[in-house]
């Protein structure tokens, strides 16, 4: 019979996959972040025709800041290291709910675009590209919570 | 799917936890599969069956 076996000190923050601890986890994903961050809002600047330049480039870095700073921390962390992290997440029911969120997202987005072409072929209508995106995104990822929610409910 | 699980792990004296643990999954999966509401897969099936030294049919009956 197995017994647990001793292992590293978890944190909810993780070390470095690539050797190093929490200290240069969080460094170096701040530095990649900033540098993104900074990159887009200069993206942004450049291409924009109205407003400051540097009101541009400042909105953009700090509301792009949380996302870029957590997804070199999301590839570089060791999942070992983070409390709380299974060994096998794909064998987890959580795997399931998502597995059927998506699925069930997936339809609806089918079905929404499929109704949506129509309706505007049909109508004629017009409408700023990119908050139909930002709409339709929104609702997306609404539909996909709701349906975790319901799965997860099913099955706890 | 009707399982033992619940009487295997109080054989051991084990928590949910220690059996997900034990399982690399998570608690909540444990429970599911306890409540019968979450077939589990066939590795994590072998694997339930190695933690309590049985088969897998010893686990596990269709209703």
């Amino acid at each position: 019979m197995s017994q647990p076996t001793a292992s590293a000190p978890k944190s909810n923050i993780g070390r470095a996959r690539f050797g190093g601890g929490t200290a240069a986890l969080v460094i170096v994903s701040l530095v990649i972040g900033l540098a993104i961050s900074s990159g887009l809002g200069a993206l942004y600047a450049w291409l924009g025709e109205t407003g400051e330049g540097w009101m541009r480039f400042a909105i953009v870095a700090i509301v792009t800041l949380p996302v870029s700073i957590m997804l070199p921390w999301a590839l570089l962390v060791d999942r070992s290291s983070l409390e709380g992290a299974v060994d096998r997440p794909e064998d987890s029911v959580e795997a399931r709910w998502y597995s059927k969120a998506a699925e069930g997202t997936m339809h609806d987005v089918l079905i929404t675009v499929g109704i949506g072409a129509a309706l505007f072929s049909f109508t004629q209508l017009q409408v700023d590209t990119g908050m139909l995106l930002i709409v339709f995104g929104t609702l997306v990822m609404a539909d996909f919570g709701v349906r975790y929610q319901l799965a997860k409910r099913a099955d706890a | 799917m009707r399982n033992a699980l619940p009487e295997r792990r109080a054989e051991l004296g084990w928590s949910q936890q220690r059996l997900a643990d034990e399982l690399g999954v998570s608690r909540q999966t444990v429970i599911s599969i306890e409540k019968g509401r979450f077939d589990p897969s066939l590795p994590v099936a072998f694997r339930l069956a190695a933690v309590f030294g049985c088969t897998i049919e010893d686990l596990f009956s269709p209703d």
